[in-house]
């Protein structure tokens, strides 16, 4: 009897081991699913320190490795990888190794910063990327700002995030010129119709449903029904779409993750609310259509961020192409614009690292002075001044299942 | 759009029953707060989802396999976390924070085996949805709100007419007297766990039909308003759980609509406040006398 309780937590024990210890490294076995995720090669180590900051350069990484957006992370992870060995088999830069020291922030701002004092605590680390959400970005920013280290968002939209230090920067297009363009390209194409928005609470989904509802407005247009819900509270969300039902919206413009968006989808046509559909970049995943169906057949997808597709594989002389198809064999999925934004992070530091050196004061320096970069996320224009992108917006439909492109609005 | 919303809100409301009935079961019996019946919840729903897609889309067999083994992870679950803390007669605090143990390592490994990506989930009750004025009903919604019955009412027979449900209902007054009158008392609330988990895992099934998807961490999203819905309606009382799951589900809805969509939670959980201010046993519950 007691033999068995001990056999038992034991086994409890050695599970918990296993669970905890998968936390960090190979966290890799979701869709973006190469078990090559973590752990590529030498190349990514979870705070596994070489004492010699000589010879090697430290760059600091987190994102959601676990949790609820760890695809997001991983997927982040896996081309910043993808790029630093390729950098690394080819010598380096200047004969230094380039390490990644990854954390896991689970998409927890808590978390974020213990990471961010983390990362700040160890002297070689001259900058760090990351994470994934603007809310995470946002409260590991004013630490990096404290220490002088140099922070990259690779998706801080929010437009508050490239004024919380003088070295936070991020290649995201900030939700004021993104909501404004969404609301420009709305109005264009639905001819000024009623306006319904259902927006996520978080720092991301206010921040663009506020821009895009006064800019909606400002246009001439009428919003009639502005509903916010809070994620992870509950996945019906028919009370909402049952109210603005009422309102007889002409476009629904749903602000949230692929997962509730496509609920909000798929409810509001259970519900007959029959209207033009239209969605942000954020909702740019597979897994949306899976889920969705033709609930959302005909929707209109506003992005800063691509969609490849086989195609892009083919096309031999681009760089796009090139990430694309590589990304693929070591991964086995097509990329999406998250981890195409990461890969354009690393390169871009990567390159001014070779150009000035690993010092956090130089890099700031060079970012501003970007200007125009072709990343393969796409165009993107830093202004030196408030260090603010611009992005060219991409316009997709859904039709039958797969998204097509529209057309390409480059940015102003 | 007043009855619409009140069709949104018993939807809600019997999803939230399918999964109180389960919960009050083991709640009732054991008085303990169960908080790994979400993920167990969740797992059921994994469960019927994987083994569907193995099974090369024969739906109704593997639920009804996942029916099975979601009851014998409920007996593993009571076997492995909490016997051991009964034998050494910890407080109630140990074991409820062994369910959340349990919860947390339920919801990781699903995450860990099959991603934290939501999934979608076949509706094989594809029956459409009819009208009566502007009101849109589907028929899975009536067959939730009636499914949640039909088990309400087995489970009052099971509890209240068999010997089984005797045996329940007296290690739930006092463990050490039944033991005494030769009640295997293992052996009840394993058998208690299982049929919990085994309805779990039919509410699991439910849930990701009509939404059509299912994540991992469904569990932890609806497992809070369960305990909610039982405490409302009352500790241990079958119907009670009913009652407050539909109670919260409109509140909710017509909250959510009336009032602020932003604050349909805070509505539903201050209308929980207000009656167990003037009703601390919960609607249908009898006088307590010590629960945690």
């Amino acid at each position: 009897m007691k033999k068995t309780i001990k056999l038992v937590s034991v086994g409890l024990c050695l599970l918990l081991g296993l669970l905890t210890g998968c936390g960090g490294e190979t966290a890799s076995a979701d869709t973006d699913g190469g078990s090559a995720g973590g752990n590529t090669s030498g190349s990514s180590s979870s705070g596994s320190s070489s004492e010699d900051g000589g010879d090697v350069i430290r760059i600091g990484f987190f994102a959601p490795l676990t949790g609820n957006s760890m695809q997001y992370g991983v997927s982040f992870q896996n081309a910043i990888n993808m790029k630093v060995d390729e950098l690394n088999q080819a010598g380096g830069i200047d004969g230094k190794q380039i390490e990644i020291v990854a954390f896991d922030d689970k998409n927890d701002p808590k978390e974020a910063v213990n990471i961010a004092n983390k990362i700040v605590a160890d002297p070689s680390i001259q900058v760090a990327i990351g994470s994934f959400s603007s809310s995470c970005s946002m409260a590991a920013a004013p630490v990096f700002d404290e220490a002088g280290i140099l922070h990259l968002g690779p998706t801080a939209s929010h437009p508050d995030f490239v004024n919380m230090g003088d070295k936070a920067f991020t290649i995201a297009m900030p939700m004021k010129f993104e909501g404004a363009a969404d609301a420009e390209y709305a109005y264009k194409k639905t001819g000024g119709k009623d306006m319904a928005v259902i927006y996520l609470n978080s720092d991301y989904g206010v921040s663009h449903s506020s821009v895009f509802k006064d800019a909606y407005e400002a246009l001439g247009g009428k919003v009639v029904a502005f509903e916010e819900f809070i994620p992870g509270q509950t996945k019906d969300f028919t009370p909402i779409i049952t109210k603005i039902k009422q309102e007889n919206p002409g476009a629904l413009f749903v602000i949230a993750d692929y997962s509730d968006g496509a609920n909000i989808f798929k409810q509001a046509k259970n519900l007959e609310l029959n209207c033009d559909l239209i969605g942000p970049g954020m909702l740019i995943k597979d897994e949306f259509i899976d889920v969705a169906g033709d609930a959302v057949d005909g929707l209109l997808m506003l992005s800063t961020l691509p969609i490849y597709s086989e195609e892009d594989r083919e096309n031999e002389d681009s760089a796009k192409a090139a990430f694309v198809s590589e990304y693929q064999d070591l991964y086995g999925v097509i990329p999406d614009g998250f981890p195409a934004n990461a890969y354009d992070c690393i390169t871009l530091i990567t390159n001014m690292i070779s150009k000035v050196g690993y010092d956090a004061e130089a890099l700031a320096g060079e970012f501003r002075q970007v200007g125009r970069y072709e990343g393969v996320s796409g165009n993107i224009a830093v202004d030196p001044d408030t260090k603010e992108v611009k992005r060219d917006l991409m316009v997709y439909t859904i039709v039958n299942g797969k998204y097509a492109v529209d057309e390409i609005v480059p940015s102003t | 759009m007043f009855f619409q919303q009140v069709v949104n809100g018993l939807t809600i409301g019997s999803m939230y029953a399918l999964v109180a009935i389960g919960y009050t079961m083991v709640f009732g019996v054991l008085k303990l707060v169960n908080f790994s019946h979400g993920s167990v919840f969740m797992v059921g729903a994994y469960l019927t989802l994987e083994l569907s897609l193995a099974l090369g889309g024969n739906f109704f067999l593997a639920a009804a396999m996942s029916l099975v083994l979601t009851g014998m992870l409920g007996v593993v679950i009571d076997r492995a976390a909490l016997r051991r803390l009964r034998v050494k007669k910890a407080d109630r605090i140990t074991a409820l924070i062994s369910t959340l143990g349990v919860g947390t390592i339920l919801d990781n490994a699903v995450m860990i085996g099959f991603g934290s990506e939501t999934k979608a989930f076949p509706n094989v009750l594809q029956l459409g949805r009819f009208t009566i004025g502007t009101t849109v009903i589907s028929w899975v919604q009536v067959i939730i709100l009636a499914l949640a019955l039909v088990l309400m009412a087995i489970m009052s027979v099971i509890v209240y007419r068999t010997q089984m449900g005797c045996a329940m209902r007296a290690t739930s007054q006092n463990a050490d007297a039944a033991r005494l009158m030769g009640i295997n008392v293992n052996q009840v609330i394993a058998f208690t766990f299982f049929i919990g988990s085994l309805l779990a895992s039919i509410a699991g099934t439910m849930y990701g039909m009509y939404y059509e998807a299912i994540d991992p961490l469904m569990g932890s999203v609806i497992s809070m308003k369960t305990f909610a819905c039982v405490v409302l309606g009352g500790v241990g009382v079958l119907p009670g759980a009913m009652l407050g799951g539909l109670l919260i589900g409109v509140v909710e809805a017509v909250g959510a609509s009336y009032i602020s969509s932003g604050y349909r939670d805070a509505i539903a959980f201050a209308i929980l406040i207000l009656v167990l201010v003037l009703r601390p046993q919960g609607i249908l519950g009898k006088k307590v006398a010590d629960k945690l």
